[in-house]
Order: structure tokens, then sequence, then C-alpha cells
């Protein structure tokens, strides 16, 4: 099963999808994937108010910043992958690793297939998987005018978003906390 | 207390009226204090000058409901797009949010505002 958790900035995305997985895991290994890249206190910050949310629930943690295709098999059977925005960035901007080393982004950020790629990674991942929960990002409606290579951001995560939602199963919008159902709610009815 | 959420410019207050007939006197708008009132539109505008002035806004929140339970407040979401630059504005957007997600907990009654139209998600 594969769940798309989305929602605005600090609108309890993360504390929703991670009660989802919980609640649909039962006895199946947990694997949180982190695709955040550590670059400095601000995002250490956030890394820690998740990891305190996590604490004591069994996750075991993964770190990885781009290419997420490569830990299929790798993971639990229940995999609660954070977020899709961050990840969709570090393809086409390119990482700097915790090591010090760097893997640039896209050559040419108008004519890729970043968000193509990102899906198939996410799909052989589900593959290999019994249940993942994916959270992504409503980065869509600020009305405020970016450079190109923004808008190509966002461009290609709403295609992310929009090809992972028809892969998934159930795709749910949380608002401030409260789910509210894109697709797929009678899966609630199992909870 | 009664939560109405959405964007900007989508019809909260005209619903909170609608809904629950509470005259324009009764309104605060943002920061605003000092008289009597029933609800308080653009509550984000309210956490922007508390961030301002040092205050934590959840405990603003937490006391502003204390003394009135049954108030109804208003605000926008401001979550939905690109990371800002500025710290200031990631930290206000961080703000808001948080401050909402305890605002949607203790409402008794949550309302979503898109085109007008009032969607009860609690």
């Amino acid at each position: 099963m594969m769940i798309l958790v989305t929602g605005g900035a600090a609108s309890g995305k993360s504390e929703y999808a991670e009660s989802l997985i919980m609640h649909l895991a039962g006895d199946l290994r947990k694997t949180y994937l982190a695709t955040m890249q550590r670059d400095g206190m601000e995002a250490e910050a956030r890394i820690a108010r998740h990891h305190a949310l996590r604490s004591g629930k069994g996750f075991h943690t993964m770190e990885c910043p781009v290419s997420i295709g490569r830990l299929a098999g790798r993971c639990g059977e229940a995999i609660l992958l954070e977020c899709l925005s961050n990840l969709t960035a570090n393809e086409m901007f390119g990482v700097v690793h915790a090591d010090g080393t760097e893997t640039p982004g896209s050559e040419d950020l108008f004519h890729t297939d970043t968000a193509e790629r990102i899906v198939q990674d996410v799909v052989s991942l589900k593959r290999h998987a019994r249940l993942l929960v994916a959270v992504t990002n409503e980065v869509f409606s600020d009305g405020l005018f970016y450079s190109p290579e923004t808008v190509q951001y966002i461009n290609e995560l709403g295609k992310v978003n929009d090809m992972l939602a028809k892969y998934s199963d159930a795709v749910v919008e949380v608002v401030y906390g409260i789910p509210v159902w894109k697709k797929g709610k009678e899966i609630m009815r199992t909870l | 207390m009664i939560l109405f959420v959405g964007g900007a410019f989508q019809g909260k207050k005209d619903c909170v009226q609608g809904m629950f007939g509470v005259p324009e006197e009764r309104i605060l708008n943002g920061a605003e204090e000092g008289r009597d009132f029933a609800a308080i539109d653009h509550y984000h505008l309210r956490i922007r000058k508390q961030m301002e002035q040092g205050l934590d806004p959840v405990g603003e929140l937490e006391t502003l409901l204390q003394k009135n339970p049954e108030v109804i407040l208003l605000c926008d979401e401001v979550g939905q797009g690109i990371v800002p630059m500025e710290k200031a504005d990631r930290d206000y957007r961080e703000a808001v949010g948080r401050t909402m997600c305890v605002a949607a907990q203790k409402a008794t009654e949550v309302y979503r505002v898109i085109c007008g139209i009032a969607q009860r998600i609690k």
C-alpha cells in the first residue's frame, strides 16, 4: 500500500504521516527515509524536531538526499519517506553530503526527467516494501514570482505529486493536523 | 472556539458573518485590542505582532482561549509556498503553522474556506 501525504509548511503533515504508519505497519520493520541535506543550523533543528517525534517508536533511520531508488530492497517493509520536496530540490540543484563530498544537480534544469526519475525511484522502493507513506509539500499557492529555476522546481514537484498520487492507494492533505482526504479514504476504515 | 482557515481573500469573514451572525463591530482585526469582540480576523497578523514583541504565539493563543473560550478565529493559511529566503519570513510561516495546529486541535469546529465556500473539516 502507498499513501501520499501532502500539506503546507508546519501543517502537521509529518506528525500525521507518522501516525498513519504507526497504525498501519503492525509488526513490519519500519524505516524512516530522510532526504533532507544537513546544511546548517536550521536543518539540524528540523532534523532534531522530527527525530524527537519518532523517538521510541521503533524506526530505523536512513538518510539519502538523492537517488533513493538505490535503497530499494534495503529498507524495512514499512517506509516513511520524508520528503519529496527536499528530494526534488536535491536532485535538481545538487547536494553537499555530510562527509563534504558533493553530488551535482541537473546539468540542464529545463530539459530534465527529474520528476520521472524520482517517481521511478519511489515506485521501486515501494515494490520492495509492503507499506510506503510518502510526505510531500504544497508549495504551489503563494502566488509570488520566482526565477525560472525556481518555477521549474515548482513545476517538477507538481509533476512528482501528480504522478505519485496516481500510483497511491490514498492521498491526504493535512490542514493544521486535520486530514482532508483526496483519494482512498476507505483505507481509514481498516484502522 | 471555532476556527476558519484558508488562503487570503477567500471570503472567510463573510462566511463567519453569514453562518454565525457576528456583527462587524464585534470582529477585531489582527493585533487590534481594546473592545468587546466575538471574533478575531487576520489572526496571522496578530501572530506577526506577537513575534515582533518577542511573545510566544502558542502561549498567547492559550491565554486568549482561557479568557474567551467561545471566540471565532480567522487565519490565513500562509504555508503553501516556496520556502522564503529571509529567516524572519520562514520563522513567521512556521509560527503561524504551529499555532494553527494547536488552534485546530482545541477548536470544536474547523472550517476551511475556498472561493467563499466554507467546508467543515472538523
